[in-house]
């Protein structure tokens, strides 16, 4: 028989969410006499009750609890024949601790120590444990310090246990620091996402798109592909689901071309939800990837060997311009020789200039610590990351800490995101929305539905100040009563600077979604920002983008003019939503295209050097794409100055977009220009929002072939 | 032999500060620090004889209405102290001291602008810094800061050594906020007068203003040594306490200010904050509620009942104390603030913003970016 196990130590990434930290489960027997009752069956029910809960109680596993709960109903059962025996109540009680109903614990636990204050060496640490997971912090220490003062060493000497699996100094520290942490709780709403998404089985690990429009999470529900059990559960599988609105999540659906017989569990999601990471633990964790096709999830692929080792890696999360991949790994070095700070580490990969992942670099101190770090998650605002750790300061199993890049690069010292987001058990996966004021986690809490439930978190933000009026007669000649003010310690609120960009890519004509290439350029760095593409399917895409930069923005599929956008972003802006629409036209004579990423100085003729993407663009269309198209640029001002001052500039400015083709390549016999000053209005010349939009550079479809 | 004597009575005049509680006005006379003192001769005949050669006729009428005056005015009969002073200012309109008195009789009866003219008539004919001193007073008393400061230090010129006037210099400076002058002038005052418990009160004040709780806590307590009777040093020092984080000792000082006067609501809403800071809710409440009993009509009393109810997390009870907080004091910001707090916590995100809103407009800062998440909700 088994009787110690050590629940949790190195988890692999399908079981991170499960429920216990380290306890030695105690054989406590129980004296079978006391069960007499008057009616002989009475007696065989109780006693038979008894054998079977031993039996789940001696036989839970690491991953699961599902022992506890199948003994828990045993038990119950043979305490309704005699609920005065101290051995039985103290292993109901401990059938609660690891149970959705934990206040119980304590008072199975506490009747057990008053019926017998020696029913089992470890009482005090158990009631202890039970106290702490009900968030008593202080009844917790009282509990842990009564057994470290207790003849406790030497009862494991005599029992043969290991000494570890009673870390009691570390118990009282996890629960100092709850108490401390408790004085400031984060001011959060911690919502159940309903039966929707939650089942009685366990939902967990979600994974959420940067505008919260869709979520990917793992659950062992019934249906599962395979239908194969593993302690009382099915085989774990993905689900997708879609926000339709308020909040309201659409039936998951069972992502069938990604589930296999196996375990199947997500771990990451690209910002633009085009991107799919899960892990697989056969033989050893390792990271795939699964790219969306229209309405099809691709194959999982593994992640190149830069990520995926013989090691274990687990979580993994991408940065917003899909550039930087973090993600956590058990190995004793990265790729540059740099050994691992312990346990698992936080590492980095940037991709290469072919697409490659490259070497990973561990991401050091102070994110890495020598205990065991999981559940990366960088936010698209890529300053923010969030993880869990086991590091000192936690109040309990893994916690959720978040740190801050500065301007510098570095991390700053992680800080943990507090009560009551954390818990004394496992937190684990906490993924934030772009805009920053909500996020997702997986854990087991009063008010789920059952076991692992998935719960969506409301910040607040600092508490308005709150005030007592209070006054006196400071002036002793006086009547007046002064009130006293008292000082506000000003918060500072942290604000997201992000602006997420999305929109749908249509034919101009029919109104169908296209798959485009759409591909950002940082205007004032003349280099490309990102590359992302629209969903065939849908049309759709969505990019984050850092606040205060100028980005002009390129649509392109074959058949299909191009399309370009400027867009700039204010730096002063927090968190905003832009919605960029985009139709493409389809190439056919006559069809004109603003180039809106072309400038010229003021008043003048010249190119400024911010439009050479652009021009590019127009070069690969003329020269690649369509060899033989003839086009004409036309040029066109607002209406402020003459006509004939107009004409000759917007002349000259078209001549200046023919010369640059033509020095790239064009034969100038494709090329034609034309200044129409004021003459074509787009919109009004009373505004200056208008006149900027007539200011602008065209070209005509003249002939294809 | 008839003689006429020239007395030299010191007629004592309590200066009629603004006090409505009786137990502040009889504190003032027996602490002594409230009495001025004036020189006055009075000219009277000692064996009820016609007065001497040295005046004529008038002048013994001028003079007899003038002893009626003060007589009047030593049994607090102003209206007919005002009448005698002003016969023997018709008999004799340059004699000064009955300009004086009458000031001074004007003055009992918060007439200022009369007191006013009338003392300036007197120091017109006679320099006496303690004349322009209660000038100073009295537009001390009128609300006229400026032109008390002025004469103050006329009087500080002409050698004024009156703890009072230094002290009333020291609460104009309090009430501007100018708390280093004011502890000059409160300090200059002690050093006149050891005994000024008003001094050491205001002190205290100026001490706790600057965050400067020991010192606070040393003068009030000093007040108390000196004048046992004051409610309001006790509650004072109870406050200095409280924000010293001495809760224990606060309480026992609020209790001692209760205990003396069991309706004193202001000693009951100050326990409450105690014991709300002290984290104890439920007592707070308690407290509070025997606050609203004493003065049904306190809004400060439920606004901090308000904030016991919300760190309950019994939100609407908290809504409802904010809520008669409001209903009693319309612009009590800090109410709307802390009553959108409590239906935050109730997801009742239309009512909070609301009440942000409005707090906000009356002038509150410190609320943070509430509009995005409210406009989020609107949406």
């Amino acid at each position: 028989m088994d009787k110690f196990k050590l629940y949790i130590s190195a988890l692999a990434l399908a079981f991170i969410i499960m429920f216990q930290t380290s306890y030695s489960q105690i054989n406590v027997p129980i004296d079978k006499k006391e069960f007499k009752t008057s009616e002989k069956s009475g007696y065989k029910e109780a006693l038979s009750a008894i054998k079977n809960g031993d039996e789940n109680f001696e036989n839970n596993s690491s991953t699961s609890s599902g022992g506890y709960q199948k003994a828990l109903t045993e038990y119950l059962a043979a305490n309704a024949y005699n609920s005065n025996n101290a051995a039985l109540n103290y292993k109901i009680g401990v059938c609660y601790i690891f149970s959705t109903e934990k206040k119980k614990a304590i008072s199975f636990l506490e009747k057990a120590y008053s019926i017998n204050p020696h029913v089992s060496f470890d009482i005090k640490y158990v009631m202890g444990m039970a106290y702490q997971r009900n968030g008593m912090y202080k009844e917790a220490i009282s509990n842990f310090t009564d057994f470290k003062n207790s003849d406790y060493l030497n009862e494991i000497k005599k029992l043969k246990l290991n000494e570890d699996l009673f870390n009691v100094n570390a118990k009282i520290k996890e629960c100092e620091a709850a108490e401390k942490l408790k004085e400031h709780p984060t001011r959060v709403f911690i919502d159940n996402i309903g039966p929707n998404i939650n089942s009685k089985y366990s939902d967990y690990a979600p994974v959420i798109s940067t505008d919260e429009t869709m979520m990917i999470f793992t659950s062992r529900r019934e249906g599962s592909i395979g239908g194969r059990i593993e302690d009382g559960q099915y085989f774990e599988d993905l689900y997708i689901s879609y926000n339709e609105g308020n909040n309201r999540w659409s039936p998951p659906t069972n992502m069938k071309t990604i589930n296999t017989e196996e375990h199947d569990a997500s771990v990451g999601l690209s910002p633009d939800g085009s991107i799919l990471y899960t892990f697989n633990g056969t033989p050893n964790g390792n990271l795939y990837e699964s790219k969306l096709k229209g309405e099809n999830w691709s194959k999982p692929k593994p992640l190149n060997k830069n990520i995926n080792t013989k090691y274990d890696e687990t979580s993994i999360s991408i940065s917003s311009d899909g550039k930087i991949l973090y993600f956590v790994s058990d190995r004793p070095k990265d790729e540059f020789g740099t050994p691992s700070v312990g346990g698992k580490d936080i590492f980095v990969s940037e991709r290469t200039e072919k697409g490659e992942w490259g070497p990973a670099r561990n991401i050091g101190k102070p994110i890495n610590t020598e205990f065991n770090e999981e559940g990366v998650f960088i936010h698209p605002d890529n300053r923010t990351m969030y993880f869990s750790s086991m590091r000192e300061g936690t109040i309990g199993g893994y916690d959720i800490f978040y740190s801050e890049m500065d301007d510098d690069g570095n991390w700053g010292e992680p800080v943990n995101i507090g009560i009551p987001i954390n818990t004394p058990e496992h937190d684990v996966f906490f993924i934030v929305t772009g805009n920053g004021r909500y996020a997702y986690m997986s854990s087991e809490r009063e008010g789920g539905l059952g076991l692992q439930d998935i719960w969506r978190i409301t910040f607040l933000g600092p508490e308005k100040p709150m005030v007592a009026g209070t006054e006196d007669n400071l002036i002793a000649s006086s009547n007046t009563l002064i009130q006293t003010v008292v000082k506000q310690e000003t918060v500072e609120v942290k604000k997201v600077r992000l602006t997420i960009m999305k929109g749908t890519i249509t034919d101009a004509d029919t109104g169908n979604p296209l798959e485009s290439a759409i591909e950002i350029v940082d205007l004032e760095k003349d280099e490309v920002y990102a590359t992302l593409e629209s969903n065939a399917s849908t049309g759709k895409y969505l990019i984050s983008l850092p606040s205060g930069k100028n980005y002009g923005i390129t649509a392109r599929t074959e058949g299909y003019l191009f399309h370009s956008e400027n867009v700039d972003v204010p730096a002063a802006t927090s968190y905003q939503e832009i919605i960029k629409d985009i139709k493409l036209k389809t190439i056919n004579v006559g069809a004109t295209i603003i180039l809106s990423n072309i400038f010229f100085d003021f008043n003048k003729s010249t190119l400024r050097d911010i439009s050479k993407a652009e021009l590019d663009n127009l070069v690969r269309l003329l020269t690649v794409d369509y060899p033989k198209m003839v086009i004409e640029i036309g040029g066109h001002t607002d209406n402020v100055g003459s006509l004939e001052y107009n004409t000759k500039l917007s002349t000259n400015r078209a001549k200046a977009v023919v010369d640059y083709l033509i020095a790239h390549g064009v034969a100038q016999e494709r090329l034609s220009y034309k200044g129409y000053a004021y003459q074509q209005p787009i919109d009004t010349n009373d505004t200056e929002e208008g006149r900027q939009k007539n200011r602008r550079v065209e070209f005509k479809v003249i002939s294809v072939k | 032999m008839k003689r006429l004597l020239v007395l030299s009575l010191f007629v004592t005049l309590g200066i009629g500060l603004s006090y409505s509680q009786e137990d502040k006005d009889s504190s003032m006379y027996d602490s002594g620090i409230n009495q001025i003192i004036v020189p006055t001769q009075i000219i009277t005949s000692t064996d009820g004889d016609t007065v001497g050669t040295l005046i004529n006729a008038e002048g013994q009428e001028a003079n007899i209405a003038y002893n009626n005056g003060v007589a009047l005015y030593g049994e607090g009969s102003y209206v007919e102290a005002i009448s005698e002073f002003s016969k023997s200012l018709k008999f004799d309109s340059e004699m000064a001291q009955a300009y004086y008195g009458r000031g001074t009789c004007y003055m009992q009866q918060s007439k200022y602008d009369e007191a006013i003219a009338d003392l300036l008539e007197y120091v017109k004919r006679k320099e006496d810094n303690n004349a322009t001193y209660l000038i100073g007073y009295c537009y001390f008393l009128s609300k006229n800061m400026d032109k008390a400061m002025e004469y103050f230090q006329n009087a500080i010129e002409q050698g004024c050594t009156n703890a009072n006037m230094f002290y009333y210099i020291g609460v104009i400076h309090f009430n501007k906020a100018h708390y280093d002058e004011a502890e000059k002038y409160y300090t200059r005052a002690i050093e006149i007068d050891d005994k000024h418990s008003f001094s050491y009160n205001d002190r205290g004040s100026t001490y706790r203003m600057q965050e400067k709780y020991d010192l606070a806590i040393a003068d009030y307590q000093k007040a108390i040594e000196l004048n046992s009777r004051m409610d309001i040093f006790k509650e004072n020092l109870g406050s200095a306490y409280r924000l010293n984080k001495e809760y224990e000792k606060a309480l026992a000082t609020y209790d001692e200010a209760i205990k003396a006067k069991p309706d004193n609501y202001i000693a009951l809403n100050n326990k409450g904050i105690t014991l709300y800071e002290m984290k104890e809710y439920d007592k707070a409440i308690d407290v509070l509620n025997e606050c609203l009993k004493q003065n049904k009509d306190y809004a400060f009393a439920y606004n901090n009942l308000g904030l016991c109810y919300y760190r309950k997390e019994e939100y609407r009870l908290a809504t409802e104390a904010f809520t008669k907080a409001i209903t009693l004091k319309a612009d009590y910001a800090e109410a709307y603030v802390h009553r959108g707090s409590a239906r935050e916590m109730m997801r009742d995100m239309f009512g909070a913003c609301s009440d942000w809103r409005m707090a906000k407009s009356m002038g509150i800062t410190g609320l943070g970016d509430f509009e995005s998440n409210c406009e989020e909700y609107n949406n």
